[in-house]
């Protein structure tokens, strides 16, 4: 049995298979790690060379030393793998890093547009009204006085139609309006249409205020129209009832007081019940409602005996004060773009 | 209606535990708002007594005051008290605050030393016990009516501590005006005993050949009056001091006795009355319309001119009296009266309310009589009245007359099933028949119907309504049933959708919408430089505005929103992008018919009723400038091409066809503006405004903006109708035109887009080229079209054929020609 070169000795390609894992350790970059695999299991490499030589050996070592190699290889490859995954990581870790940005950077840049709050509190009211089945209605701004008050049971010498309250057109024996309510609408949906009616209708009225924190001589209203066979104010305190909740939460309520409205009766206030009022939850006022007074469904041509109807309104700039924590109505008209930019498109 | 609880509970027998709270919370369940709750005296704790001044010595200061050092005597022992009044004399008895008091303010009495003397106490005036503003020196006993013995607790006698409540009366309900009004109601809602006050008046009319004669003269001022005259009257009798404090607290002044009498009834009954001094009449008295150019004092002093619709008492010499209102100075009760007449009436409310609104001179008495008054009031009050002077001045009525026009009888039929059909809810016969008799209705149960008479003071019960009404309130509201009414057919309102759309549209484009007043004037047009003579100065007018400069409807939003832009600017916002959506308000206005209510108006009636109003379109329109900040933070200016892809958009989002076409509008940029077009039609425009419109808000800043006739813009629009798209290869051709300056990028565009062929899938803006080698005010416009079938593979021949054509078309009508072909 002939000896084995000194080279192919197991103490050798320990060795070897040692100096190799020794340098794989201190490759500090994926660049070194490279230089040490091509010296270590390269062409040129010991272990390569060793390689080359098992076909020269006798069968007897053949089997033997191919297997050392084998083995040293492997061991060699292993960390060899290991070491790059590492170096791979650090890698990564430090391109990543060079990418580092101030990412709140971007909380400060884009203007944004936004919707007026009581445009947007009107459609809401809108949706809440087709959710239940009712139509939308508006009317003109500049309306017919007997539209805004003679149909309603407003009677000439009411102090509401003085000129201290309400805006009138050209001169006196025009007897046109700007509009102090949205209720003429509801005169002309009976004028021109037959019950079952059920209508919302927002919009923009007139009273002769002067602005404040708490006054606008322009501002927006929605009211509600039913009139059919058989309603009754119990028809009416469930349509409040959900109306609130609709805009106010689940935990919203409301609360009829007794109160005068010369096209309702009987007539009652609008309390709502406002879980997140400042100071804690309570009844705040917010509309007036009622059955509709029989003598305005007369005027405007339904039979009162056959049907009854019940109405309500709300001021939206009020709601929306509610909602949204605004405490000075000048806010509201003033178009100050800091205002509304808190709003956004399409906020709840 | 203001009134201490004390009184309410001298009418009603109120259980002790009750507080004003209590009563409040009743009130407003019963429909009267409570405005606010007063605890007078509950800042005051004794001992406050009733002393008497034995002596006192004047002792003038250093300081300029003389101060008596006086000698009071408290009931147990005679103290030395140091005060600044001078409105007494010895022997007065007054009310002194001890040491260890408190007064109003944490003001706490203590002996002290002061002026050389040890105060051992306080002599109290009438502000300084809460009761009141007088001021002016300390409570004399005797001037208010009052005597005690010494020692007693002053408190109590003054009546120092009360709750006070105040609501407000809704208009119908002008019967509760009165303790009288709310004792009713208190009671009927509690079942604590009450009876009426009226019940206990005897109102003899006794008639009497020296008793001052009246007369009616216009029986459209008032239906009832009474008369009575009073003799031997003590001009200078206190009035009682219990009755001085119920009027203070009800929130009027004691005056004088006739007068505090006058006003007791009033917020006892509810009945306003007036006493003339009877010797400064002229003959007799009359209810009537005012002459023409006459004139009337009033008891403030102020000289009235008349009108022919107000109402006046009037003796023969003339006005008196402002009839339901105020009194005339010249008739006015003094020191030396010493016969009264004594006038009760039932004025009609709204002839009561159009004189004292047109002398804007709202009264205790107008309040009452614009609400309505129980016209059965006036013989009894007036009884009242003149017995309480009679019994305290020890007067005498002579003799009493009564002029009544008319007396209605209120008696109506209600059918049994009125409050299920109205209020939804379930009230038994009997509850109904408590609830009516509650408010003084007298009710029989028939077989299928109520028959109720009405009483006098409740006018305002006609229909079936009114008494479902108080039934609903006699139980409370919250009694009512809570149910869903029918689900009806509404649905989509897509005028309202396509609003919605285009407006968050905007907002999405970084716009910010506002509502502007839609107010007005000729200054808002000349700083937009917008001529004289244009039709958008045309305004209608606001009889009554609010400010005289901005006095006509909006022909345009932008007057409004450059007002805002301005607003804006001054709070250093200097990047506004904002629209607004609005009526604008055109044209002729004709006169509204008014009619009857009593019938329904007929459909040629109706027709003119809603033509009257004219044409309020809705318009749509933005105003921006400065900076817009768009994705990723890059910063771009507005500019004439922003505002004008962004009306681009807005058409392509609605689904509406519109083109542009370069043109002059003020205020816009005479050459930077274009007109919007749907179909053949000017809608709007848009562009960049005219420099005049930045110089006017003071900044160099471009601004640019658009207007447009929203309900034009969307009429006819339909939601969108897709077209198949081809999957066939396509060919993109470049085509580039040298045309005039005078020739738009848009004219090409829209040539190339309405080109008769269906190859043209899409077409596009390529470059503008100006310079070498193309001649001075010409210019090179490429645009770019992709060209596809529907149903084949196109050739080369189908690109070139196409091109030829469309560039000869070009030449014709743009007089276009090719630049080269690529």
């Amino acid at each position: 049995m002939s000896a084995l070169p000194n080279e192919l000795q197991a103490a050798a390609i320990d060795a070897t298979t040692k100096s190799a894992l020794d340098e794989i350790a201190k490759a500090s970059n994926l660049e070194e790690l490279k230089e040490v695999k091509l010296r270590h299991v390269g062409d040129k490499s010991a272990i390569a060379l060793a390689n080359r030589q098992i076909g020269t050996l006798s069968a007897e070592h053949k089997g033997e030393v191919g297997a050392r190699i084998g083995k040293a290889r492997q061991i060699i490859n292993q960390a060899f793998d290991e070491r790059e995954k590492v170096l791979d990581r650090i890698a990564l870790n430090q391109a990543l890093e060079t990418e580092r940005v101030d990412i709140t950077e971007a909380l400060f840049s884009p203007l944004a547009g936004a919707r007026h709050p009581i445009s947007m509190i009107s459609e809401r009211v809108a949706d809440v009204f087709t959710a239940m089945g009712w139509e939308i209605k508006e009317g003109p701004e500049l309306e017919a006085e007997w539209l805004n008050f003679d149909a309603l049971n407003i009677p000439d010498n009411h102090p509401a139609r003085s000129m201290q309250d309400t805006f009138y057109i050209g001169d006196e024996n025009s007897h046109l309006v700007l509009r102090t309510h949205t209720s003429p609408v509801q005169a002309r949906v009976m004028l021109s249409s037959t019950p079952p009616i059920y209508v919302g209708v927002p919009g923009r009225v007139f009273r002769t205020d002067e602005l404040d924190a708490t006054h606008t001589p322009v501002f927006h209203q929605v009211e509600a129209l039913a009139v059919d066979k058989g309603l009754t104010m119990a028809d009416l305190r469930g349509t409040l009832d959900h109306f609130a909740q609709a805009l106010f939460g689940p935990h919203a309520k409301t609360r009829l007081r007794p109160s005068y409205f010369p096209f309702t009766e009987p007539s009652a206030e609008l309390d709502l019940w406002f879980e997140d009022a400042k100071g804690g939850a309570r009844w705040i006022e917010w509309g007036g409602c009622g059955m509709v007074n029989p003598a305005v469904l007369f005027a405007c041509g339904i039979d009162p005996e056959e049907y009854s109807g019940f109405a309500f309104g709300v001021g939206l700039e009020r709601t929306a004060m509610f909602r949204h924590t605004i405490t000075d109505m000048r806010d509201i008209v003033e178009g100050d773009i800091r205002f509304s930019r808190q709003f956004g498109v399409d906020p709840l | 209606m203001k009134f201490p609880l004390s009184w309410l509970k001298s009418e009603v027998e109120i259980p002790q535990h009750i507080t004003a709270e209590d009563v409040g919370q009743l009130l407003t369940g019963l429909g009267f708002e409570v405005e606010s709750i007063e605890y007078l005296g509950r800042d005051i704790t004794g001992p406050v007594v009733v002393g008497k001044v034995v002596s006192f010595i004047e002792e003038p200061q250093s300081n300029g005051k003389t101060i008596r050092w006086c000698q009071v005597d408290d009931g147990t022992q005679v103290r030395g008290i140091v005060c600044g009044a001078h409105n007494f004399i010895e022997g007065d008895l007054v009310v002194v605050a001890l040491p260890g008091a408190t007064l109003p303010g944490n003001f706490s009495i203590s002996a002290r030393a002061t002026y050389g003397h040890t105060s051992d106490g306080m002599i109290c005036s009438a502000r300084e016990l809460g009761l009141g503003d007088d001021h002016d020196g300390i409570i004399r006993l005797a001037l208010l009516g009052l005597d005690a013995p010494l020692g007693a607790d002053a408190l109590e006698l003054l009546q120092v501590a009360d709750d006070v409540i105040d609501i407000s009366v809704l208009p119908d309900r002008g019967y509760a005006m009165s303790l009288r009004g709310i004792g009713r109601e208190v009671s009927a809602a509690t079942s604590w005993a009450w009876i009426d006050p009226v019940s206990r008046i005897s109102s003899v009319l006794q008639q009497n050949k020296q008793s001052i004669s009246v007369s009616i003269d216009d029986e459209n001022a008032a239906d009832r009056i009474v008369v009575r005259t009073i003799e031997g009257y003590q001009p200078d009798t206190p009035t009682p001091y219990w009755m001085q404090r119920r009027i203070q607290l009800c929130g009027m002044r004691p005056v004088s006795l006739a007068v505090d009498v006058t006003n007791y009834v009033m917020l006892e009954l509810g009945q306003p009355l007036h006493a003339f001094d009877a010797d400064k009449l002229s003959g007799s008295i009359h209810v009537r319309s005012a002459f023409q150019d006459t004139k009337l004092t009033t008891l403030d002093n102020v000289a009235r001119d008349l009108h022919p619709n107000d109402i006046v008492i009037a003796d023969d010499s003339g006005p008196i009296g402002l009839a339901g209102t105020m009194g005339g100075a010249s008739t006015e009760i003094s020191e030396t009266t010493k016969r009264i007449a004594l006038e009760a009436a039932h004025f009609f409310p709204h002839r009561v309310a159009t004189t004292s609104r047109r002398h804007k001179l709202g009264s205790e008495a107008s309040r009452r009589f614009e609400r309505g008054v129980d016209p059965e009031l006036a013989p009894i009050a007036s009884a009242r009245a003149s017995q309480l002077i009679s019994e305290i001045s020890g007067a005498t009525e002579i003799g009493a007359v009564e002029v009544k026009t008319s007396k209605v009888k209120h008696e109506v039929s209600l059918r049994k099933n009125f409050a299920i059909r109205i209020i939804g809810s379930q009230y038994s016969d009997a509850e109904i028949e408590t609830a009516l008799q509650g408010l003084g209705c007298k009710v029989k149960i028939q077989k299928d119907e109520f028959k109720i008479s009405i009483p006098s003071w409740r006018p305002d019960l006609v229909s079936e309504n009114d008494f479902a009404e108080e039934v609903a309130r006699f139980y409370g509201y919250q009694r009512i049933g809570i149910n869903q009414p029918p689900a009806a057919f509404g649905g989509r309102n897509l005028p309202l959708e396509q609003r919605r759309r285009a407006l968050n549209h905007l907002a999405q484009q970084g716009l910010v919408e506002v509502l502007n007043y839609p107010f007005v004037g000729d200054l808002d047009f000349d700083r937009l430089g917008i001529s004289q003579g244009d039709s958008r100065r045309n305004l209608i007018q606001i009889a009554n505005p609010l400010n005289a400069e901005q006095s006509g409807l909006r022909t345009s939003l932008l007057p409004g929103l450059l007002s805002t832009v301005e607003r804006n600017f001054g709070r250093g916002n200097l990047d506004v992008p904002i629209f607004e959506f609005g009526t604008v308000f055109f044209g002729e206005i004709s006169t509204a018919p008014i009619f009857s209510i009593e019938r329904k108006p007929s459909v040629a009636e109706i027709e003119k009723l809603f033509a009257s109003v004219g044409n309020q379109p809705r318009y749509l329109a933005a105003v921006a400038t400065g900076s817009r900040v768009g994705e990723a933070g890059s910063e771009t200016e507005w500019t004439w091409k922003s505002v004008v892809s962004l009306v681009k958009n807005l058409g392509t989002i609605l689904g509406v066809d519109i083109a542009f076409l370069q043109q002059e509008w003020e205020p816009w940029h005479p050459g930077r503006s274009a007109a919007i077009i749907k179909n053949e039609k000017v809608i709007g425009f848009v562009g960049e405004l005219h420099p005049v419109v930045s110089k006017s808000l003071a900044t160099t800043q471009r601004i640019v903006a658009f207007e447009l006739d929203f309900d034009a813009l969307i009429e006819g629009a339909r939601v969108v109708q897709v077209k198949r798209q081809s999957n066939m290869p396509f060919i993109e051709i470049d085509v580039s035109l040298i045309v005039e300056e005078t020739v738009t990028a848009g004219d090409l565009l829209r040539l190339a887009e309405t080109f008769d062929t269906d190859l043209i899938e899409s077409v596009s803006l390529n470059s503008i080229y100006r310079g070498k080698p193309i001649e001075d005010g010409k210019k090179s416009i490429t645009i770019s079209l992709l060209l596809r079938s529907m149903d084949r593979t196109l050739r080369e021949s189908d690109a070139v054929e196409l091109r030829t054509r469309f560039v000869e078309a070009a030449k014709v009508k743009f007089g276009a020609f090719m630049r080269d072909v690529k």
